[in-house]
């Protein structure tokens, strides 16, 4: 047991210790305490509230809240003993200072009307009680209001305004001032006497000091119409005044500021509230216009014209104009007015409604600039409307006012950039004058460089690719108008240059006309041409220079001596181009190449196809282009004028499938071609041919021969197939002699014709064996030569075989070379069997000679042309061992 | 060197105390506290056990105020902040007939952390004041207390969840309230006052009662 006492005593020793444990209930409590106390000093007010009904109250879900605040809870709703409901809700500590005996509530639904839907929140959230505080002691009894009390910003200006009727004035109506909204109509009452409606509405504290003692309001509400003899004329501001109406005021600058609470007189429209200013107009003519026509700015009405009168000493018009006040600062000097008429082309249609109602007048101040405009009070009207920024006003010389009219826009590069202001005769009636209007900021794109064309509608170029179609806008095409060209890009940082006053532009027909300059203007130059039939070309079928149209055919006559002329029109740019020494062809129709690549079709240009052509250059020196009376002959073509073919005449003993038109070519270049084919008295075949005057001196020479090239087809292969197609021709190689015009032809390639003329040699042998012309010749199986020809010897013993050694190849022909045929193959049959030789597969076709030269020997000197050889008949075997060294020259 | 323990008999009173870590019991020598076998704090009851289970009970008696008063969740539902207490959530699922669901809330949220307090008061009392109840029949409350304790857990877990899930801001989104908090501190605080609570004093205090009057209570 004493062991007992003593573990216990030492327990009691710990017992004294108070686990800090404690902590944590201590804590606790204090923080009970306090939350006990914030639960006591925020306790909850209640409140009673009486609604005529409790639709969309709910308990503990409707809120009273206060500038969106929840500032408390329905808890209850009981019905009223008298009538109504009453509501019981807590209100929350903190906006218990708010519940005074003028404190108002009332419920807040979702409202939606024309000009503003409120309270949308609660179409989710549901309704909720909304708290307007005021003055007295503390109350916890309220009756609710029905509807919202009139909310004003806080210090915001009220005006009282006094009308006959209410029109379409009502709670919320907005106040405009130059169509801004600057407040809101908040009550709208009938007076005590029941002859006046009051209206208060507040004016917002920023533009408070817009309303001075003199501010006369006026209503806009919604849509009038003023129907008069002079149409009917309609009215409208904004939308939302369309709707919900509106008031807007006007005040006088010079005005006191407002300082008592003055009383002002709502006045049903502007023109009853006399606050328009006036301005003089004078016109030339009002035809169309209307008394009462309304002046528009960018499409809002702001005045009317009242009053038109003529006056005699100006022979003018004068239109008294009433402007509303609040463009009165508008009316400096710069502002313009204009005519706007009814505009109706293919172009646009504008101002329709002016068919019915009259024309208006344009208006649109005076640009802005750093100087103060002066107020101005009299006005010339323009008839029509004048670019608002200084425009660079061009005077156009046009021939005829086709495709032009009044508002055609000009255009650079497709944007537009001004007008035509407008068209009249110049004063000697020679001309169109245009006047043009360049805009403010394209006025840097004019230099005295600058040209002008009228824009057609749409430019066909059809070639033989197609036809290709550019259309200008559609604008453009209907209505033309003028296109700027620059020769030089002009930067944008150009400035404006200055330009001469005087200065004038001529109107090109088109842009490519443009780009040629000013010299199309200048008076075509005529000439006529002289031929013995009238060419294929028709009035008005161009005359071309280097391909380049230079002016046209403007008719045909037939000259005293029976020649046919053709008279031309230069155009006086191109005068230069015309001299002495010109040359003129018919360059009509097609040009037709065909040939094995493909038929290859020239043409000059699809207009000259069409419609014939002339095509005119400078002749070489030396060539009579004129006749003796001094007009220009016209000849055939331009070889024809300049180069008289020169006529050769070929014999051939036969004909072959030669024709006229057949070429002849040298080195395939064609240098002329058959012209005619006659057989003549020895039964030969005689070709005239046309040889090109360029190849003249070529090719007419003692010593050339003409042969006729055909299609070849042989086992060792085919040759010139492309006769087959193409027809044959005639090549020629050109002699070295003396100029010459009558040939004999060959029938096929002459031996000596081959174009790798090495050594000539001949080998004789008792028949032609497999060898053929073409055959190779192979020395160690590689081909130095070929078979050119095979004949007959003279005395018909034997066959003259002629190989051509190639150049490369003719030193390895020695004197003791020897010759084997190498065609088919070398059967053997033996004891030991059968050995069967071959040669290539394309000598096992074609046939060939194989050759050799013995080495034992020594060197022989290498053999001359023409030199004979045997063609070995049989063959041994030894020869192909030989190796002889044989050194390259 | 062990000394063998006879059973039916309190360690204490064999002067034997058993190592809470390793399960093995060892001799009981008043200066040394190191069980022999793991080396670990060894005590012949749980140090201050009645003074923590009280100190922890009273907090949690005190949090439970809050917990049922204030809202435990608030709804912001279209711009406008409904709050709820754990009963009006109870009322309101009693109201939209899921009685089920209600019962369940109202089992885990406020009847067991009121009874687990209780139990605790009553076999706290049992022991400081020598109520010769039934050991057996203590032991099965303290074991339920102990059982059921966790399961009050279950409201916190809904409402994190529901925190996590209904963010739409202002369309639609939950907030824990200051009872959350409360509510948690309740379930925590009785979880570890039953856990601090040794239940070798309930026949501690049997058996002292039978034997002589010693500083047992003040434990």
């Amino acid at each position: 047991m004493t062991d007992d006492q003593t573990q216990n005593q030492a327990t009691i020793a710990k017992k004294s210790l108070i686990s800090p444990i404690w902590f944590l209930p201590i804590v606790a409590a204090l923080l009970g305490l306090w939350i006990l106390f914030q639960n006591i000093t925020h306790a909850n007010t209640v409140i009673k509230i009486h609604f005529e009904n409790a639709d969309s109250i709910i308990v503990d879900k409707t809120r009273i809240r206060y500038k969106g605040v929840i500032v408390g809870t329905v808890k209850k709703i009981e019905l009223d003993t008298s009538s109504g409901v009453n509501i019981i809700a807590e209100v929350e500590s903190h906006a218990k200072f708010m519940l005074r005996e003028k404190t108002q509530f009332w419920l807040v639904s979702p409202k939606a009307s024309l000009t503003s839907i409120t309270g949308l929140d609660t179409l989710f959230s549901g309704s909720y009680i909304n708290l307007h505080p005021g003055d007295g002691d503390d109350a916890t009894n309220f009756s609710a209001v029905t509807e919202q009390p009139i909310t004003i910003p806080d210090n915001s200006l009220l005006v009282n305004l006094q009308s006959e009727n209410a029109g379409s004035i009502r709670v919320g109506t907005p106040l405009f001032y130059k169509n801004i909204e600057v407040g809101e109509v908040v009550r709208v009452r009938l007076d005590k006497s029941d002859q006046f409606v009051n209206i208060k509405a507040f004016i917002n504290k920023k533009y408070s000091h817009l309303i001075k003692q003199d501010s006369k309001f006026w209503n806009i509400s919604g849509l009038r119409a003023n129907v008069s003899t002079a149409g009917v004329d309609f009215q409208l501001d904004s939308l939302t005044s369309l709707i919900a109406g509106g008031i807007t005021f006007n005040s006088p600058h010079d005005s006191k500021t407002l300082i008592d609470n003055k009383s002002f007189t709502l006045y049903d429209n502007i023109d009853a509230s006399n606050a328009g200013i006036t301005v003089e107009l004078s016109l030339n003519n009002i035809t169309n216009l209307p008394k009462g026509a309304g002046i528009i700015f960018k499409g809002h009405g702001i005045g009317r014209i009242t009053d038109i009168s003529y006056s005699p000493e100006q022979q003018k018009f004068i239109a008294t104009a009433s402007i509303n006040p609040q463009f009165s600062d508008m009316m400096t000097d710069g502002a313009q007015f204009w005519l706007e008429k009814t505009a109706l082309s293919f172009a646009k249609i504008e101002n329709l409604g002016n068919i019915i109602t009259g024309d208006f007048i344009g208006f649109s101040p005076a640009a802005k600039s750093t100087e103060s405009r002066s107020p101005q009070s009299s006005f010339i009207v323009r008839q029509s409307k004048a670019p608002i920024a200084p425009v660079l006003s061009l005077l156009l010389l046009a021939d005829d006012a086709s495709g032009l009219s009044v508002g055609n826009p000009i255009s650079y590069q497709g944007l537009q950039i001004g007008q035509i202001a407008e068209l009249d005769f110049s004063k000697n009636g020679q001309f169109i004058e245009a006047i043009i209007e360049i805009d403010h900021q394209y006025q840097y794109l004019i230099n005295s460089s600058s040209q002008f064309y009228l824009l057609s509608g749409i430019n066909v170029k059809a070639s033989l690719k197609g036809v290709e179609v550019q259309s200008s806008p559609l604008q453009n095409l209907i209505s033309g108008g003028i296109g700027l060209h620059n020769k030089f890009p002009v930067k944008k940082t150009a400035t404006p240059v200055a330009l001469n006053d005087n200065i004038r532009f001529r109107l090109y027909p088109s842009k490519s006309m443009a780009k040629l300059g000013k010299n199309v203007f200048s008076k075509p130059m005529h000439i006529s041409l002289l031929s013995e039939k009238l060419p294929s070309v028709s009035e008005g079928s161009p005359v071309y220079y280097q391909k380049f149209p230079i002016g046209e055919v403007s008719g045909f006559e037939i000259d005293d001596s029976g020649l046919m002329r053709t008279k031309l029109a230069i155009q006086g740019q191109y005068k230069h181009l015309i001299q002495k020494q010109s040359v003129f062809w018919n360059i009509s129709g097609f040009k037709v190449n065909a040939g094995l690549s493909g038929v290859n079709i020239e043409a000059d240009s699809l207009l000259a196809i069409a419609t014939g052509g002339i095509a005119v250059d400078i002749a070489p020196k030396g060539i009579n282009t004129k006749f003796k009376n001094g007009a220009y002959k016209l000849f055939t073509s331009y070889q024809a004028a300049t180069q008289p073919t020169k006529k050769i005449t070929i014999t051939f003993n036969e004909g072959y499938e030669l024709q006229v038109g057949t070429k002849l070519r040298l080195k395939g270049l064609v240098v002329g071609e058959i012209n005619e084919l006659v057989l003549n008295s020895n039964n030969r075949v005689e070709a005239i041919i046309d040889i090109d005057p360029a190849f003249v001196n070529k090719v007419t020479r003692q010593g050339t021969r003409f042969w006729i090239i055909r299609s070849d087809i042989s086992l060792a292969g085919a040759k010139n197939l492309s006769t087959l197609v193409s027809g044959v021709y005639l090549n020629v190689l050109p002699g070295k002699g003396k100029l010459a015009t009558s040939f004999k032809g060959e029938g096929s390639a002459p031996v000596l014709a081959n174009k790798n003329v090495g050594l000539p040699i001949a080998l004789l042998t008792d028949n032609g064996g497999s060898t053929d012309i073409g055959s190779p010749l192979y020395y160690r199986q590689i081909q130095i030569g070929e078979v050119i020809d095979k004949q007959l010897t003279e005395d018909a013993s034997g066959v003259e075989i002629t190989l051509n050694v190639y150049p490369q190849y003719s030193h390895l022909i020695r004197d003791n070379s020897i010759f084997w045929p190498a065609s088919g193959f070398n059967l053997n049959i033996g004891i030991t069997g059968a050995s069967l030789k071959s040669t290539s597969l394309a000598s096992l076709i074609k046939g060939g000679i194989n050759m050799s030269t013995d080495d034992s020997v020594g060197l022989k000197p290498a053999a001359n042309a023409f030199t004979r050889f045997e063609l070995k008949k049989e063959f041994n075997e030894k020869w192909l061992t030989w190796k002889l060294a044989i050194p390259k020259p | 060197m062990k000394k063998v323990a006879i059973p039916g008999v309190s360690g204490k009173k064999q002067g034997l105390h058993v190592c809470s870590t390793c399960g093995n019991y060892s001799e009981h020598q008043t200066h040394i506290s190191l069980c022999p076998i793991c080396d670990n704090q060894i005590y012949l009851r749980k140090k201050n056990s009645l003074q923590k289970t009280w100190a922890l009970l009273i907090t949690a008696i005190i949090f439970i105020i809050p917990a049922n008063v204030y809202p435990i969740t608030y709804l912001l539902k279209n711009n406008i902040l409904y709050p709820d207490t754990i009963f009006s959530g109870i009322i309101s699922l009693v109201d939209s007939d899921m009685i089920g669901i209600a019962i369940i809330v109202f089992v885990a949220s406020i009847l067991v952390p009121i009874l687990k307090i209780f139990a605790l008061i009553f076999i706290l009392l049992a022991v400081q004041l020598r109520w010769r109840l039934s050991a057996t029949k203590q032991l099965l409350i303290f074991t339920f207390v102990d059982w059921i304790g966790r399961w009050s857990i279950l409201d916190l877990f809904v409402i994190s969840i529901m925190v996590a899930v209904f963010d739409k801001g202002n369309l639609l989104s939950v907030y824990p309230g200051i009872a959350a908090t409360s509510f948690t501190i309740v379930v925590i605080t009785t979880l570890f006052a039953a856990h601090s609570f040794d239940t070798r004093l309930i026949w501690d205090a049997q058996t002292l009662t039978d034997t002589q009057n010693n500083n047992i209570q003040e434990r």
